[in-house]
This record gives structure tokens, C-alpha cells and sequence, in this order.
């Protein structure tokens, strides 16, 4: 029988185990999107799978483990927190991707680089506007920033379970609305040529956010996955969750804001259908959730998913900088079938990931305040919050 | 006193950075109408090719273009006319102005399901690679496009482009959302080369 603290401990483990895997999917996901941009019908397919819940998952376990109750602590002291762990590492990763654009001019998102002109606008985005121009994975810190604002006002009422799924609906419902007229809001639309700049700071997309934040709430508050839970049974459970995303996920069709991504982008506030996305977005969380559970004694994993923050924001180097032209090259290189896709896709993400270990070490031992440890003290930074 | 400090503090920072976007918004507003060259991004399109004058085709391609999107559960998305030959409008005769009007589609659209070509229409989907281009905003109505289409080749001639293959209109604002046509929001594309 584990003690309350071992319990406590082992759902934390998992969590970040899910968080490591649901990076992995972002790895995955990004030169995927990069097959995808360079013609492949195959890796559309394959990103439409993954981005139906790789996003979602992050709301949710950090919904998972964030604290039920808020009131017993100050707002003034909780804001600064939430600014040392979110914002600070957002402009951080945002600035350590400004570098390589004095060099390169193939930054893929439309500033024209190295300008004046293109600085400027990358700045004024990413500060003022709250949407990462230099580094767009990052978006999700901001828009998690914005939800833990809601989670401070919301959460004292959160007191049984039957509340929590009414203010979730509620905010789903705010959120479906506003991401259904993001056509006429049009949060992506200073990324355009001669767009404008609105103070957005993700808030269209943190309502849906916060919805799928509680989701994990509720689940932490239900035990969901808490303490040992048999291996059979968990296998089952993902095996089950996996057949419902694969089944559901292309059902979602036909009524997305972008396009010609006919995928489910947080980001951009394109959701589709409101009853089929958070379906399939909620199943495959849970499967990654599972998985986790399945597989909580790997250390590498462990130390992974003790740093995805950083590893998280890192992808940026990959997203913006070269797997455009490695997808360009590799669908020269080999036929583009599911195959080849899955295969190449996996093992770039997996590189990627491992390419990023040394300078996760570095940050870690030099300035571990700047990438989401703000209570640590030194070497160089004093500690931001205490 | 001590109360008012942080309020003061507040207003100095963000003051600069509201009066920024000010500045910035209404100067992308008014460059919004003036031409400039970029590189348009590749994609997948649904093309309806129709030969005819466009004053009668649009409106066939826009029905063709709308119901094949519902038939293939398409996401809505602005539709576009190419000419392939950019000087369509000065070498042939109205009736045989081919045109092939499109929407952006996903890669993961494939299959025609059942929709068939007819006398008129001929329809597919097609990978446009990204090109460079020449681009204007035309406010108003259709027939004085001419106007901003001068605007925009002088401002080809002056930076040193020349005008290579299609001519381009993008629907943003047009008769089926706007009653008035001095409202209608059209870009006007040329493929230029250095």
C-alpha cells in the first residue's frame, strides 16, 4: 500500500513522463507539418492525427497538477511566480532564437530578416502582442500564463465535481465562440504582411485552454490514474483510448478557420467541429496519460520530462530553421509512403530531442532561472521568486 | 501617495507601447493599399477551369467551388481566379478567356468523390509551388480594377521586376457578403522576375 506522499509523488512522475511524450508529438508534429507544407497527402494525414490532441494533453496535465484551491495565497505572490516560470522563459527562448536570424535569411514565418524593419515587427509581436514571432512553439507559454490568471479567479469555486464540469462547459463555450469568429478577430493576422498589432496575449485561444486545464482538475480530484493501477488494465485503457482518437480524429472536418490545415491549431484558434474536437483532444490525452503511467521507471524519461519547458522551447531552433529544408530534402530522398514518413518523421523528432540534452545541461547549470526554475539561487542569476 | 505609485508606474510603461501600437496600426492601415512584392507560399487548390467571359463564370465557378466544398467537407475559404497568361485581357477575345478559379485546400484533400467535369468546368486539384509576386488592394467595384492594376504595374516597373506568367484575383470582400460594391476588397497578383 503506497503512502499519501508516494501517491502524490508517483501521479508526478507520470505527468512528466506524459509531458516528455507529448513534446516528443510536438517534435513529431513540427517536421511533419514541414513534410506536409512540402506536398506530402501522407503527412497531412499523419499531422492531423497528432494535432487533434498533443496541444490539449498540455492543458490538461497542467490542469493535473496544478493546485485545486488557490485562496490561501496571495495574488501578488502568485502572479510573480507565474511570471519567473512562464513569461521570463518565453522572452528567454524568444531572444536565444533571435540570434541565428543575424545570419540566416530562411526564417520560415514571414519577417523579413535581418531588417529593421523585421526586428521591429518580430518584437513588437512577441511583447506587445504576446504571440512568439521568433519562436512560435512557445506560444503555449503565454497562453498558459493566461489561463493560470483564470485558474486564480476561477478556482475557489471549484468545489465539487459537478461545478467544476459547469464552469469547464462555460468556458468551453466562451472559447468555441470565439474561436468560430476568429475569421473576424483574427489573432494570426499581425503575422501577415501589413497585419496589425492587437494586445491578444493568446486570450481567444486561453478559454478553450482553461476548459481542458480543468479537465485535468477534475481528473486529479477524481484519483484518475492515481496510485498503482494494474499493467493490464492501463495497456487496455490506451489500447481503447487509441482505437476511439484513430476512429474520431478525420471525422473533424470542414469546419476549421485555416484551411488548408485541416488540422486542429490551438494556435491559430482552429478547432472545428466543438463536439468532435474536444472528444478526440480529451481521448488522446488520456492515452498519453496511460502510456505514462506505463512506463514511469525510466530515468532517461524521468530526466526529460523534468526539463520540457526548455526542451519544449528549444524545438523552435528545428521548427524555424531547418525542417523545412530537411523534409524538402528527405521527400527527394525516399517515396513519401506512410512508412518512410512514421519512420523519418520519429527519428528526427527522437535526434532532435537528444540534440537539445546539452544545452539543456548548460541552461540547467548556468541559468536555470531563465528556463522555468525560478526558485533556484546562482551561479550567475539570484533566484527570482523565493 | 504610496498607493498612487504603482498606478503611475503602470501608465509610464505602458503608455509608450499603446502609443506604439497606435502608430504602427494606422500605418499598416494605410500601407495596406499600397503594391509590394512577395514571396506567395506554395499549397493545394481545388481548381474549376471555366472558358468564358468572368462576368458569367464567376458566378458558375462560385457555385462549382461551393457545393464541391460541401460534397468533400471542405473548410470555407476564400476563392481566387487565375488567368495563366497575364496579358489574357489585351490578346484574346472575352468568350475564350480561360479561367481557372480556385480555393485553398488541404493536403489531405485527394479524391473527387463523385463531382464530374462538365461542358463548362473542368475540375481538379492542383500543387501550386511558392512564387513571387507582385500584389495590390483594390477597394471598390470590379470595374475599376484597371485603376489599381496601372498603380501596380508601374510599381513592378520601378523596382526592377517584369511581369511573368499569371494574373491573379483574390476575393476578400465580394458581392455575396458585401451589398455595397465600393466595399468589395479584391487582391490583384501579378507573377513577376527580377
Amino acid at each position: 500500500m503506497l503512502t499519501k506522499s508516494q501517491l502524490s509523488a508517483s501521479r508526478i512522475l507520470f505527468a512528466d513522463i506524459a509531458r516528455i511524450y507529448g513534446v516528443a508529438l510536438v517534435f513529431y508534429g513540427h517536421i511533419i507539418e514541414s513534410y506536409m507544407k512540402a506536398g506530402s497527402p501522407v503527412a497531412a494525414v499523419h499531422y492531423k492525427f497528432v494535432y487533434s490532441f498533443h496541444m490539449p494533453l498540455f492543458f490538461i496535465l497542467s490542469g493535473y497538477i496544478a493546485k485545486e484551491h488557490l485562496t490561501n495565497i496571495e495574488f501578488g505572490l502568485y502572479l510573480k511566480n507565474k511570471v519567473a516560470s512562464r513569461l521570463v522563459p518565453y522572452l528567454f527562448l524568444s531572444i536565444l532564437l533571435i540570434i541565428p536570424t543575424f545570419w540566416t535569411t530562411d526564417f520560415t514565418v514571414g519577417l523579413e530578416l535581418p531588417t529593421v524593419e523585421g526586428y521591429v515587427k518580430g518584437i513588437a509581436v512577441t511583447v506587445l502582442a504576446g504571440f512568439p514571432y521568433f519562436n512560435i512553439p512557445t506560444w503555449f507559454l503565454i497562453c498558459l500564463f493566461v489561463v493560470e490568471m483564470m485558474h486564480y479567479v476561477t478556482s475557489k469555486f471549484l468545489t465539487s465535481n459537478s461545478k467544476i464540469i459547469l464552469i469547464a462547459s462555460g468556458y468551453y463555450l466562451i472559447g468555441s465562440v470565439l474561436a468560430w469568429n476568429a475569421g473576424f478577430l483574427k489573432p494570426t493576422n499581425m503575422l501577415s504582411q501589413h497585419g496589425k498589432i492587437f494586445p491578444y496575449f493568446m486570450i481567444l485561444e486561453a478559454f478553450t485552454g482553461y476548459s481542458l486545464y480543468l479537465v485535468g482538475v477534475y481528473l486529479h480530484r477524481n484519483g484518475f490514474l492515481a496510485g498503482k493501477i494494474s499493467v493490464l488494465k492501463c495497456f487496455l485503457g490506451a489500447v481503447t483510448c487509441l482505437l476511439l482518437v484513430y476512429f474520431t480524429y478525420d471525422l473533424n472536418k470542414g469546419m476549421f478557420t485555416i484551411p488548408f490545415y485541416d488540422a486542429v491549431i490551438l494556435a491559430g484558434s482552429s478547432h472545428g467541429n466543438p463536439i468532435l474536437f474536444p472528444l478526440t483532444a480529451i481521448l488522446g490525452s488520456v492515452l498519453i496519460m496511460m502510456l505514462a503511467k506505463l512506463t514511469t521507471d525510466s530515468r532517461v524519461l524521468l530526466f526529460l520530462g523534468g526539463n520540457t519547458l526548455v526542451i519544449f522551447g528549444l524545438n523552435g531552433v528545428f521548427y524555424h530553421f531547418i525542417n523545412d529544408r530537411l523534409a524538402i530534402w528527405l521527400l527527394s530522398q525516399h517515396s513519401g509512403n506512410f512508412l518512410a514518413i512514421l519512420v523519418s518523421g520519429a527519428v528526427i523528432a527522437c535526434l532532435s530531442i537528444a540534440l537539445t540534452v546539452p544545452f539543456v545541461l548548460l541552461l540547467n547549470q548556468f541559468i536555470p532561472q531563465l528556463i522555468g526554475k525560478p526558485k533556484i539561487d546562482g551561479p550567475l542569476i539570484p533566484k527570482l521568486v523565493s | 501617495m504610496k498607493k498612487t505609485r504603482p498606478l503611475v508606474k503602470t501608465v509610464v510603461f505602458l503608455l509608450p507601447a499603446i502609443l506604439f501600437i497606435i502608430f504602427y496600426n494606422l500605418r499598416m492601415n494605410n500601407e495596406r493599399y499600397e503594391p509590394h512584392i512577395y514571396t506567395l507560399t506554395g499549397g493545394r487548390v481545388l481548381v474549376a477551369q471555366i472558358t468564358g467571359d468572368p462576368e458569367i463564370t464567376m458566378d458558375t465557378a462560385a457555385i462549382t467551388l461551393y457545393s464541391a466544398s460541401r460534397k468533400l467537407k471542405l473548410s470555407p475559404s476564400y476563392m481566387s481566379a487565375r488567368h495563366l497568361q497575364w496579358n489574357q485581357r489585351d490578346t484574346a477575345p472575352l468568350q475564350d478567356w480561360v479561367v481557372d478559379y480556385s480555393k485553398m485546400v488541404p493536403e489531405t484533400a485527394t479524391g473527387l468523390a463523385d463531382i464530374k467535369d462538365t461542358a463548362d468546368v473542368k475540375i481538379f486539384y492542383e500543387r501550386r509551388e511558392e512564387t513571387e509576386i507582385a500584389e495590390i488592394l483594390h477597394l471598390g467595384p470590379y470595374e475599376t480594377i484597371p485603376e489599381s492594376l496601372e498603380k501596380l504595374r508601374q510599381f513592378i516597373d520601378k523596382e526592377g521586376y517584369k511581369i511573368s506568367g499569371f494574373y491573379e484575383e483574390v476575393y476578400i470582400v465580394f458581392e455575396q457578403i458585401e451589398p455595397n460594391p465600393y466595399d468589395y476588397e479584391t487582391l490583384l497578383r501579378y507573377r513577376v522576375v527580377k
